[in-house]
């Protein structure tokens, strides 16, 4: 009898308590990971600016007075005007346009490549960093061995041995891409899986692959985040160095490193600047919009940063 | 009416004389490692050589000084870590020699309960996922029903229903210690090692844990192994007091006579250094051990107390006193034994 | 109604309706909200309380190390000596701290820089306040860790903290603290870090020191057990506010807050065994939303509506001790010998 009372005063105490952390914070973990993101008023910019090519890579056919892949050389190296906002090539293709559908390209190429590398660091680094002693051993010095090797010019080779197009630019790009992210996940792991919480799913059954997948790494899904999106970035930009060499995309199908490219001569750049200067700002832009949007979530989803 | 029930469980704890899990000459050693190529330079011996039984319905409890062994004995018990060597029969099983799927059945019957309420639950899961979880875990596959124990069990410890879509960083320390145990309840364990389970909650919430676990014993007639460094805690709760001191159990006997009579040495100087609330009692003379606790690394020879000890003979340096039965259920391991 | 502890005639530090408040986003946090008291020339002072009862931002207000912003002094003052410490500017209280205050914290660990070696630690503070120079500071450190029982001190001078124990490494912290024969020593959870038998040292230490250099101790802690072994007189915190004080065997013996008595019946007994352990139910009020009358109405078997809506005034009761309890006033509805039975 009176144990049950003692037990309900508890329950009631109980109740009392959390109604107070409820005004304290009525949150949803959604929420206060965006009300820290919003903060950042750089990481906001990024956001916007980063939907924005999104959105008109999309939509490009819809902008598209003019194919991207066409070109009258009457039309060649016009001006910046109404009818060709950013000008024309040597060409005489639309720079507008062909940025349009290079962001199509370029984006897809930085996206699919990262979610590659992503996927696959990402499991490679928690098998590592949870199995520890041979396992792990071996696998990190595989991964030392591969950082070692000077990776661009293995991407040069790599992308020299297949015919250029954009699937070969993002086996490419996965190639050596995930082993930051192996790394880190590994080290994430190492410290998750000593916490208690680990060892409490040890403790009431659960099986290895459960208590990696399921308890440890949603609780490194923070720097996870983090890293996928400076890797997009980086893959933007490694995409554009691959074209503007050559051995990525091939014209006529624009992407913004291959534009630079066929800009490259002097007298085109000292003449003609915009036909370089367009597709350079695109990546220039889009790369800090996604740096930014790194920054801002590094913040927002650490959840030592209170909300102040 | 509590103390009638404080009796009764007392009469009780005397009747079962069933041995529910043995522990025979475990040792656990931590290799050092360190060199160019991670070489072995050295073992911590955590715990070395300690032998004790469990009797069902008891609590044994098992005190000492950090870095004693105490949590790694009740975490080695429980396969969190494998022994170095030693047996640990449960119900008669060696729960060494067992497969781990079949190790991962028989955590059901074993359970765990850890000092650090903020850690112990996955952050990311709501208290019932964190619950339900382990039902499924062990074949509890409709939906409904485990959300029906998950309540049950929340009840159990003193929280609300309505807490089961609450986050663990929605808790106060208290609750969420009630958490882990509803999460250690959940499988009806016959064996909980609770490790320090009170040692990071306020003064005022430590007796509200402490009367809730004593309750649930009752109620579902669990083992407990207390493992604690608070001495009142450990008398208030424990049958039995086992007392550790780098790596090896030096005395263990029926909590009465320990706190009355130790044996040991080093017994007896831990329950003098231990602050009693009764300022009165603080010019009384105490047994103050100089010195500290020796490297595990490297125990000395003979007694590992030896070297604190205010007895010690030159005897207690070259022979390794055994743990010896001096009366019945009272077990010490030194070469002169107070009386 | 508002009466106050006779003043003692000389006390080192006193205290007076201090208020320190932290501004934070959720809102204003009032972590000590109305405290008095005194501390007396080399006597031990403890201060007790649980987690968010205010104890250690009490000591950092005296020691004027309230990170600001978010925390602030907003009313009361605090003397040392007879002069106002919150008057004085940053430059004068650097004088102060480590000189004549000094302070020793629960981590022992974190509060020695590791790259320097632990003689060379206890020096800067005699190079910085007494003007010694480099040789007779490490000489003053030898026997400064002779003082605090720290065996072999001529070798451990040159050896780094990491080389230490927990327990010496605590010594050391005392030494530094007592290097320059402060008047006045802040100890926050001295012991809690440490085991028993190193804690038993420690405190048998504290009371040797305390009898040789006849220094002032404030005494910050939550374990009741460590009070009754040292204190002379002993402060009761409660979600920032002081609900009992008085000396050491009133406080044990015959406790008047109900807080105070639930606190000392909810530890377990070292006496004897007994059934059930009293316990305090619910747990401590969220500081941005506090109750509007006694801060302790909500967990309090007593409780009536007057507790529960109106605050309760410190009160003096018997010779030496306060109380912030309706209970000891004439507003009290009932008889109070019936239930101040301990």
């Amino acid at each position: 009898m009176s144990q049950q009372n003692a037990v309900i005063d508890q329950g009631l105490a109980a109740e009392r308590q959390t109604e107070w952390s409820q005004q304290g914070k009525m949150q949803t973990r959604a929420a206060a990971v965006w009300n820290r993101y919003k903060r950042n008023k750089f990481a906001v910019a990024g956001f916007i600016v980063f939907t924005i090519y999104i959105l008109a890579a999309i939509f490009a056919p819809l902008f598209s007075q003019y194919d991207p892949e066409s070109f009258d050389i009457m039309d060649a190296d016009l001006a910046p005007s109404l009818s060709h906002p950013f000008g024309t090539d040597s060409m005489g293709a639309d720079v507008f346009i062909r940025a349009l559908f290079g962001a199509r390209i370029s984006l897809s190429v930085a996206v699919i490549a990262t979610t590659v590398t992503v996927a696959f660091g990402v499991i490679y680094g928690a098998v590592s960093g949870y199995f520890g002693r041979a396992v792990d051993m071996i696998m990190m010095r595989i991964v030392d061995a591969l950082q070692s090797i000077p990776s661009f010019f293995l991407l040069l080779i790599i992308a020299a041995i297949m015919v250029p197009s954009m699937w070969s630019t993002i086996i490419a790009l996965s190639t050596f891409g995930w082993l930051n992210m192996a790394r880190i996940v590994r080290g994430e792991i190492l410290s998750l899986k000593e916490r208690d919480y680990a060892t409490a799913a040890l403790v009431t059954g659960e099986p290895k692959r459960a208590i990696i997948f399921y308890h440890i790494l949603p609780n490194a899904i923070a720097p996870i985040i983090v890293i996928a999106t400076l890797d997009i970035a980086n893959n933007i930009i490694a995409e554009a160095t691959l074209s503007f060499l050559g051995l990525g995309i091939q014209p006529p199908t624009p992407s913004w490193g291959n534009m630079l490219s066929s800009a490259q001569e002097l007298v085109t750049l000292t003449t003609y600047p915009w036909t370089a200067l367009f597709p350079g700002l695109c990546i220039m832009i889009a790369v800090l919009a996604v740096n930014f949007i790194g920054d801002g979530l590094r913040d927002a989803l650490d959840p030592r940063q209170k909300n102040k | 009416m509590s103390i009638a029930l404080f009796e009764a469980q007392k009469e009780q704890e005397t009747k079962t004389d069933e041995v529910l899990l043995s522990v025979r000459n475990v040792k656990k050693y931590f290799p050092v490692k360190g060199g160019l190529f991670d070489r072995v330079l050295a073992h911590v011996k955590a715990v070395d050589d300690v032998s004790f039984d469990i009797h069902r319905g008891e609590t044994l409890g098992l005190v000492g000084e950090s870095g004693c062994g105490k949590s790694t004995i009740g975490k080695t018990m429980l396969r969190i870590l494998n022994a170095s060597s030693g047996t640990v029969e449960f119900e008669g099983r060696n729960i060494f020699s067992l497969s781990e799927k079949d190790m991962r059945g028989l955590r059901r019957d074993m359970q765990y309960i850890f000092q650090d309420p903020f850690s112990s639950l996955n952050p990311r899961l709501s208290v019932g996922e964190s619950i339900a979880r382990v039902l499924r875990i062990h074949g509890m596959s409709r939906k409904s029903e485990r959300e029906h124990r998950v309540q049950e069990l929340l009840e159990m410890v003193g929280l609300s229903p309505y807490h089961i879509r609450r986050y663990p960083h929605e808790f106060s320390g208290g609750q969420r210690q009630r958490i882990g145990i509803a999460r250690a309840l959940a499988l009806n364990p016959k064996l909980i090692v609770l490790d320090e389970p009170v040692s990071a909650l306020d003064v005022s919430i430590q007796s509200q844990i402490i009367n809730l676990l004593e309750d649930l014993q009752k109620q579902f007639n669990l083992t407990y192994l207390f493992v604690s460094h608070g001495l009142n805690v450990v008398r208030h709760i424990s049958s039995r007091v086992g007392v550790m001191y780098l790596g090896k159990l030096v005395e263990l006997a029926e909590t009465d006579t320990l706190f009355a009579k130790p044996q040991h040495p080093y017994t007896q100087a831990l329950l003098s250094a231990n602050p009693v609330a009764d300022p009165r009692q603080r010019d009384e003379k105490k047994m103050v051990l100089e010195g500290d606790v020796p490297s595990p690394i490297n125990p000395p020879s003979g007694c590992r107390f030896r070297t604190r000890c205010p007895f010690a003979t030159q005897k207690c340096a070259e022979v390794e006193p055994a743990f010896a039965k001096v009366a019945d259920n009272h077990f010490v391991a030194c070469h002169y034994p107070l009386n | 109604m508002m009466t106050r502890l006779q003043s003692h005639p000389d006390p080192i530090v006193q205290v007076k309706g201090l208020k320190t408040y932290f501004y934070t986003e959720e809102g204003v946090v009032p972590a000590i909200d109305g405290v008095d008291f005194e501390v007396l020339r080399g006597e031990t002072l403890a201060i007790v309380g649980e987690s968010g009862s205010g104890k250690s931002v009490t000591s950092l207000s005296i020691m004027r190390l309230i990170p600001s912003p978010p925390g602030k002094i907003v009313e009361g003052d605090i003397t040392f000596n007879g002069e106002s410490l919150l008057t004085k500017t940053n430059a004068q209280m650097r004088q102060i701290r480590g000189n004549k205050i000094s302070m020793i914290f629960q981590e022992p660990m974190t509060s020695l820089n590791p790259v320097y070696r632990v003689g060379d630690q206890i020096a800067e503070s005699l190079k910085l306040h007494q003007g010694m120079k480099k040789k007779q500071a490490l000489k003053e450190a030898v026997r400064l860790l002779e003082l605090v029982g720290i065996p072999e001190a001529e070798r451990r001078v040159s050896q780094y903290p990491h080389e230490l124990s927990g327990g010496m490494r605590q010594r050391v912290m005392i030494a530094i603290a007592l290097a320059c024969n402060p008047e006045l020593l802040i100890a926050d959870e001295p012991t809690t870090a440490l085991d028993v038998t190193i804690q038993n040292q420690i405190l048998h230490l504290m009371k040797q020191l305390k009898e040789k250099t006849n220094t002032s101790i404030i005494l910050i802690t939550h374990d009741l057990g460590v009070v009754a072994e040292v204190a002379d007189r002993v402060v009761v915190m409660y979600a920032g506010q002081v609900v009992e004080q008085g000396d050491v065997y009133t406080i044990f013996e015959n406790p008047k807050h109900p807080y105070t008595i639930g606190l000392l019946e909810s530890m377990p007994s070292h006496k004897k065994r007994t059934g059930k352990l009293k316990t305090i139910e619910g747990v401590v009020p969220n500081p941005l939303h506090l109750p509007p009358g006694c801060r302790f109405a909500p967990r309090c078997e007593f409780a009536t509506d007057l507790c529960r809506s109106e605050v309760p005034a410190v009160i003096t009761v018997g010779q030496e001790e306060t109380v912030r309890c309706w209970k000891y006033t004439e507003r009290w509805e009932g008889n109070l010998n019936e239930h101040s039975a301990v």
